[in-house]
């Protein structure tokens, strides 16, 4: 599986301009300030932008998808696009109790009722939360909001999943575990992961591969390391500590 | 202390009316009024039509406020414009520009008549007509802005998980719409219940057929005064029933949860915004 990511987009004066490939079964990092386009390239993948140039094409095998495609006049809608998207807020549905929330994603597509409801239970299982599913997300910690939402996004098995800044909500002291359990989702799931962060912590221990983006420009890329022994700019060099 | 002295004079502007209707009163004929045969034809036409009134209403008025609301097209503030205009129109010119637009010689009634044989004048769909005419806006503006206010990021977020726009707005949007559209379809209803102007312009005072409750008011304070002391009474009585429950049960309670989650919901994204 590959994520072909060519995509030259204009949001009032801030301009995205990315050429990127993504493969199936690694975890890419953008890595970047903030305002450097990061969230605006997750929201590209998943259809929430079009491009203004450029294609967007998932391959999968000898299937090509195009999901954007100006020149062609293709555009496909969120809904039709294979995505799992993790917002940093996480944005669980709060007047649906938990299980609601897990199993929507598989309601929306069609799923009946009681495969949706067993998936989302079995989901809720494997994130450590059985047995939670009728409470509202009112009621849970920022760590069980987060794995929620992890649920919910990974319940359609979707193709791409874009986590961002999956981390940034928690205090320090939950964050090390969730991280932990994370980086253990990231390594069942074999599609193509996305994930957005400041933090070049983050970006060691979950990512296999890491993009620098600033303001709106690839600076760099490769692995961490890569990156910290050659920091192409002073931003990667304050980042990673030299 | 002037303020004080002020708000209390506006109060009393607003009770003293009541205090004087109450003073005068007749007590004893208040059963037999309400339980007389006109005032129970008036009573149940102006219940059923402005109902349906009503729903009419939340099923055109839905759509267009969400199109206001959510999708840019050009000349949306002229739409906007023009769909709430009746409510700063007085009713009888609304009327008037029913009948000349639908009426039996109207520029499109004739059509109607034609056609399909449907004369609108003085008929209770006529009065339907008139009463959605006027009722309509207030549901439209209810529902624009509490589509405005709500967050557009939950529908982003079931957008991805793919829910179809229908139903993403079925799912997500109308729930936390729901205290919008509550308090915009009883707006609507209770405008519906007391439409005057335009009712009697379009569709006439005819017993049983346009005859609602506020034209049967107008009428029995020639004929009967102690028989529209009565009527206005119950009139009152719905209307005040409807701001009380609108106030406490329908805004009331479904703002204490929803607040509290858009607040945790804030919290969190301000904490990551850092």
């Amino acid at each position: 599986m590959r994520l072909v990511v060519r995509a030259s987009v204009t949001l009032d004066a801030f301009s995205l301009d990315v050429d990127l490939t993504f493969e199936g079964g690694a975890t890419v990092a953008l890595l970047g300030p903030n305002g450097a386009g990061k969230t605006t390239a997750l929201r590209v993948i998943a259809g929430l932008e079009a491009v203004d140039a450029g294609r967007v094409v998932l391959e999968r095998g000898t299937d090509v998808q195009v999901w954007d495609d100006p020149e062609a006049r293709v555009l496909l809608r969120p809904e039709q696009r294979s995505v799992g998207f993790m917002f940093q807020e996480y944005r669980l549905f709060p007047a649906m109790s938990v299980l609601e929330n897990v199993a929507f994603g598989l309601r929306a597509r069609g799923v009946r009722a009681e495969v949706a409801r067993a998936t989302a239970i079995g989901w809720l299982e494997r994130v450590g939360l059985s047995g939670r599913g009728a409470q509202r997300p009112a009621g849970l910690s920022g760590g069980e909001s987060q794995r929620v939402a992890l649920a919910r996004a990974l319940a359609t098995d979707p193709s791409v999943l874009l986590l961002d800044e999956p981390l940034a909500a928690l205090d320090v002291s939950t964050r090390v575990e969730v991280r932990a359990d994370l980086a253990r989702h990231l390594r069942e799931f074999h599609g193509v992961t996305i994930l957005v962060t400041h933090d070049p912590a983050e970006a060691r221990l979950l990512a296999d591969h890491v993009v620098v983006l600033e303001r709106g420009r690839v600076l760099q890329q490769g692995t961490m390391d890569e990156i910290a022994a050659a920091p192409a700019s002073a931003y990667v060099e304050r980042l990673v500590g030299r | 202390m002037l303020a004080v002295v002020l708000a209390a004079v506006a109060v009393a502007f607003f009770a003293l009316p009541l205090v004087g209707l109450l003073w005068r009163m007749p007590w004893s004929r208040v059963w037999e009024v309400l339980s007389s045969r006109a005032v129970g034809r008036a009573l149940q036409l102006s219940v059923t039509t402005s109902l349906l009134a009503a729903a009419i209403s939340m099923v055109f008025g839905v759509p267009l406020a969400w199109m206001l609301a959510r999708v840019g097209f050009p000349g949306r503030s002229v739409v906007r414009a023009l769909s709430t205009l009746s409510m700063v129109l007085p009713a009888v010119v609304g009327g008037v520009a029913l009948f000349f637009s639908f009426g039996r010689r109207g520029l499109f009634g004739q059509y109607l008549d034609e056609w399909f044989g449907i004369r609108l004048p003085f008929s209770t769909a006529g009065v339907v007509v008139a009463q959605v005419f006027v009722a309509m806006p207030f549901l439209v503006l209810s529902v624009e802005s509490a589509l405005r206010q709500l967050d557009s990021r939950l529908e982003d977020a079931a957008r991805t998980l793919g829910g179809s726009r229908w139903y993403v707005f079925r799912r997500v949007t109308l729930p936390a719409i729901r205290p919008g559209l509550v308090a915009g379809a009883v707006l609507a209803w209770s405008r519906a219940l007391g439409e005057f102007g335009a009712t009697v312009t379009f569709a006439g005072n005819l017993p049983g057929r346009t005859q609602t409750m506020p034209l049967a008011t107008y009428l029995a304070l020639e004929s009967d005064p102690e028989a529209a002391l009565v009527l206005s009474l119950l009139l009152i009585a719905v209307s005040f029933a409807v701001l009380l429950g609108l106030r406490d049960r329908w805004l009331g309670q479904a703002r204490t949860p929803a607040s509290k989650d858009a607040a945790s919901v804030d919290g969190t994204a301000s904490a990551v915004a850092t």
